[in-house]
């Protein structure tokens, strides 16, 4: 699984240069973030522009990741979310408790304010 | 539109599940145009596949799931068979306390997208198969699901 990684202030912006998100690299996607997470990287914008499929397995990583982050003082917060991911966060509710924002410029100006 | 009916044979790796969704996404905006009913019901597609790989095969990459999609004006219906030992899939709501970030559940999303989204789910076991088939009504006016 490869991913763009691009530091701006405190937040690593984190952009997986992949399609799917989901069984076939969960294990994958929730150890790197973990690296990440372990080299002092407590807020993480995940730029969703490439990923066009997420099923409940690649869901299952993303919410580990998400608790992960949010109950240790960081935060993970997410744009460029294509509509059709929009709708299955919806579904599953997680849009109540996910940081979603429109562009990855809004992501930067309001990811560090949510956790203020 | 007489029904028309395709079937995919596929080996049971987990790599094959964004292949399954693209192909179902595919066979279906034949008779949908709507991208996020599009998006759900490949969806539930692969969720179904995943559910073989992992609780019958336990990632064992030698077996086959066949899917057999059957299409028509008013509905589709696809059909998820394997010849693995016999198993269920048991209807389950990952509720949670949006105040409390502890209690998402990191699992459990497939069975219950499958329900949500699908009119009929039936589950059964037939000549040493498991059997799962997934049905969803289309309304003709505005190509999307009622």
């Amino acid at each position: 699984m490869e991913f763009s990684t691009k530091k701006e202030g405190e937040i690593l912006i984190v952009k997986p240069e992949i399609s799917n998100i989901d069984a076939s690299i969960c294990t994958e996607f929730k150890s790197k973030f973990i690296d990440l997470i372990n080299k002092n990287h407590p807020y993480i914008l995940l730029n969703l522009d490439k990923v066009e499929f997420i099923d409940s397995m690649g869901l299952g990583a993303i919410i580990s990741v998400f608790k992960t982050l949010e109950l240790n003082k960081g935060s993970l917060g997410f744009s460029d979310v294509k509509p059709t991911i929009m709708n299955l966060f919806k579904i599953t509710r997680l849009d109540l408790v996910f940081k979603i924002y429109p562009t990855e410029k809004d992501g930067l100006e309001n990811l560090m304010k949510s956790k203020k | 539109m007489t029904p028309k009916t395709i079937k995919l044979s596929i080996r049971s790796r987990v790599d094959n599940i964004y292949l399954v969704w693209k192909a179902m996404r595919a066979l279906c905006s034949t008779v949908v145009e709507d991208e996020v009913v599009l998006y759900n019901l490949s969806l539930c597609v692969t969720e179904a596949v995943t559910n073989v790989i992992h609780h019958t095969f336990n990632y064992n990459q030698r077996n086959f799931i066949d899917i057999i999609c059957t299409i028509s004006n008013e509905k589709i219906v696809f059909r998820i068979e394997d010849a693995g030992n016999e198993h269920s899939i048991y209807e389950y709501n990952p509720s949670f306390n949006p105040n409390d970030i502890e209690s998402i559940s990191e699992s459990g999303y497939g069975v219950f997208l499958i329900h949500l989204i699908m009119d009929e789910v039936i589950s059964k076991r037939k000549n040493g198969k498991n059997i799962l088939i997934l049905k969803k009504k289309i309304h003709r006016n505005s190509l999307q699901f009622s």
